[in-house]
């Protein structure tokens, strides 16, 4: 397989595998992580996962030119439930209106997975981004399912825990992100379509 | 025979010059003018017997309560002039605004003597009721009926009835409570009336008292054409307005629309499927209300009544006027799920108040940018209706140095100038203070300073001044913050402002 791959060089990711059609991809902004992920970007039309050791070692910078792009097509990206108040300067200084941002924090914490249900079925939401406490493997496959109508991104940020046991969910993509010096390790747990992949380091521009 | 030009030739046979037979001389119209002289005052708390006086911009009395009156003020003097004659006086400013509101609430509740009702601002409304003489047994019934009517507003008036309407309000204002009925009696009736009463501008006054003119008997005496030369065309057409020479049309004031439906349940119950078969059948009424009147709401109060305590109310609104009744249905079920009930329903009513003009968005045959762009409108207005209206937020940078007042939170049409410096993209509020161990700021492990500091002071003006060194340092574990030193504060106490995300 994976000679066939070579052989086919820049064509590899035409072949027919026997599996759904790979959605099309959102450029992510970074060459490296473009030419790593199966549809070349993220996926479109589907929800990630996004694990980190702790808020705030770069998470959002490795969606800022997904939401810079949005913000230049009209299109809304939506924070719901987020653990800290996103600023509006640093929004503007990385290029992002703040006109197409939105920021829903629901009263109780189980209203948030409902409140990303209902903005990726509209089709203007470009990004839904989420903090929730605990989803499950049911309710993502809802959200999956939104996320396909609405031909938006649904991206969940989890905070990793100690233990080995936690779910797995049904996401298109799962990566586990790392501090670097001066950049971001992603290692890819999961990618639809994609088989094993190797681990990535982003160096920030 | 002769054809006459521009009118159509008569039929053969027929006398040329007899008058047409069947048709009836229009009967004049009757207009009742009702003048409120104390409108001014009586906004502010009615019924007050003290010395006070409603005050212009341009500082003189506009009115004077009775008490003022005695006191020897009077109305156009300047306001230091009357605050002398009155060491208890109370200055009142005018307030134009709640003045119409108040006459519109007089329009509304005259509505019921005749559908021809108009305004005549500052202090007076107009109504046609030649039409209603009989339904009201002439006119001392309606003279009781607006008696009865007007009573609860507690307003002073006085009225007078004529054929045109600026003749009523000329007698409305010199007090002369009759009924003219004819046209021709006009000039009789409002012949000894002064100068001083028209609604004319000063200046024109006190030019035609200066030449000599008293009353308008005098005034009609003169030639026409040399009044209109001498005093302008305005003067000579609001004079024929009087005599109903120049039609005078005004228009007529609508009341604003409401609506208001209940429906009873059958026994009383709390299952939401029960309430919303209710609901469904109040919420068609109001879109078949709403489609009639091209009209459309974004908000309306919905009460489900309980037997014990009053009732329950739930607010279903929109971001903008809409008039589908499945959509503000819809919201209403979101909102209903969320509600708490005391007790079982007995009833549902529903109200709306803001009936606004509708403008319907265009429809495509293909789904484009607007039906996506309604689609949006849709989903939030779900999430505020599910969730509270709080929770949707918008942000925007604002001018201000001090991070902290550097954005705002609401309307997303806010500006601010780009910082030059780097921000984090996650703001603590407030900024959390920093522990220490082994003298050096700790957070999840110590921290190492890579870039600063930024001085940031600012805010002497308003009391919540700032003094800061900014710097962005890192911890063990990569997060990257952006941290400050207090510099009012005299020990070396650090705080983390921000986690550049």
């Amino acid at each position: 397989m994976s000679d066939i791959a070579t052989a086919a060089g820049g064509f590899r990711y035409r072949l027919w595998r026997g599996l759904d059609p790979l959605p099309s991809g959102l450029p992510t902004g970074f060459a490296a992580l473009d030419a790593l992920l199966p549809s070349a970007g993220w996926p479109a039309g589907s929800v990630i996962e996004v694990i980190t050791p702790a808020w705030g070692i770069g998470e959002l910078r490795l969606f800022l030119p997904l939401m810079q792009r949005l913000s230049q097509q009209d299109q809304y990206a939506v924070w719901i439930a987020p653990p800290y108040t996103p600023y509006a300067p640093a929004l503007t200084q990385a290029g992002v209106s703040v006109a197409g941002v939105v920021i829903v924090q629901p009263p109780q914490p189980q209203q948030t997975l409902w409140s990303m249900e209902r903005l990726l079925r509209t089709g203007a939401c470009g990004l839904a981004m989420a903090w929730p406490r605990q989803p499950t493997p049911r309710t993502t496959r809802r959200l999956q399912l939104a996320a396909q109508s609405g031909h938006s991104l649904g991206v969940l940020f989890r905070r990793q825990h100690a233990g080995p046991c936690r779910h797995t969910l049904p996401v298109a993509l799962s990566l586990r992100l790392d501090a670097a010096e001066n950049g971001l390790a992603i290692e890819v747990l999961k990618a639809r379509g994609g088989g094993q992949l190797p681990a990535v380091t982003l160096v920030w521009p | 025979m002769t054809a006459h030009p521009g009118r159509p030739p008569a039929a053969l046979g027929a006398p040329t010059d007899s008058p047409l037979i069947g048709v009836r001389q229009e009967p004049q119209l009757l207009w009742l003018c009702i003048r409120f002289p104390q409108l001014a005052l009586d906004i502010h708390t009615p019924g007050n017997a003290s010395a006070r006086v409603v005050v212009d911009a341009d500082n003189s009395v506009h009115r004077a309560s009775a008490a003022a009156r005695a006191a020897g003020i009077a109305t156009g003097m300047s306001a230091t002039a009357a605050a002398a004659l009155s060491s208890t006086l109370q200055r009142l400013p005018r307030d134009t605004r709640r003045e119409l509101r108040a006459l519109q609430r007089a329009a509304e509740r005259c509505c019921r003597l005749t559908p021809t009702v108009s305004l005549a601002p500052p202090d007076a409304i107009v109504l046609e009721v030649r039409g209603s003489l009989k339904l009201f047994g002439g006119f001392a019934g309606i003279q009781d009926a607006l008696r009865a009517t007007l009573a609860p507003l507690g307003h002073a008036y006085h009225w007078a009835a004529a054929p045109t309407p600026e003749a009523g309000l000329l007698l409305a204002r010199c007090r002369r409570e009759i009924k003219v009925e004819d046209r021709e009696q006009l000039p009789s009736a409002l012949g000894e009336l002064p100068l001083s009463s028209l609604g004319i501008e000063v200046n024109l006054l006190r030019r035609l008292q200066q030449t000599g003119i008293r009353n308008l008997r005098d005034l009609w005496r003169l030639p026409r054409a040399g009044l209109a030369r001498r005093f302008g065309p305005e003067l000579v057409a609001y004079l024929d307005r009087i005599r109903g020479e120049r039609p005078d049309p005004r228009p007529q004031y609508h009341p604003p629309l409401r609506f208001r439906a209940q429906s009873e349940l059958a026994e009383s119950t709390a299952e939401h499927a029960t309430l919303m078969v209710a609901g469904s059948g109040l919420f068609q009424q109001l879109g078949r209300f709403l489609r009639a009147h091209d009209a459309g709401t974004a908000t309306v109060c919905v009460r489900l009544l309980h037997r014990q305590s009053s009732f329950t109310p739930i607010h279903v609104g929109t971001r903008h006027p809409v008039r589908d009744a499945s959509h503000l249905l819809h919201l209403f079920d979101h909102a209903l799920q969320c509600a708490a009930l005391p007790e079982p329903v007995t009833g549902v009513e529903i109200r709306c108040t803001d009936v606004r003009p509708f403008t319907p968005g265009c429809r495509d045959l293909f789904r484009n940018a607007a039906t996506e762009a309604q689609d949006w409108q849709y989903a939030l207005e779900e999430l505020e209706a599910r969730l509270g209206t709080e929770a949707i937020r918008h942000i925007a940078p604002v001018d201000d140095h001090r991070p902290e007042n550097a954005w705002m939170s609401g309307a997303p049409a806010g500006r601010g100038a780009t910082p030059r410096r780097q921000r984090p993209l996650w703001l603590l509020a407030p900024p959390q203070r920093l522990a220490r161990r082994d003298q050096r700021p700790w957070y999840r492990g110590y921290l190492t300073l890579h870039s600063g500091p930024e001085r940031i002071e600012s805010g002497w003006w308003d009391g919540r001044e700032c003094r800061r060194d900014y710097y962005i340092a890192s911890n063990p574990a990569g997060v990257r913050l952006w941290v400050f030193q207090d510099l009012k504060q005299q020990s070396d106490t650090w705080y983390v402002h921000g986690l550049f995300g």
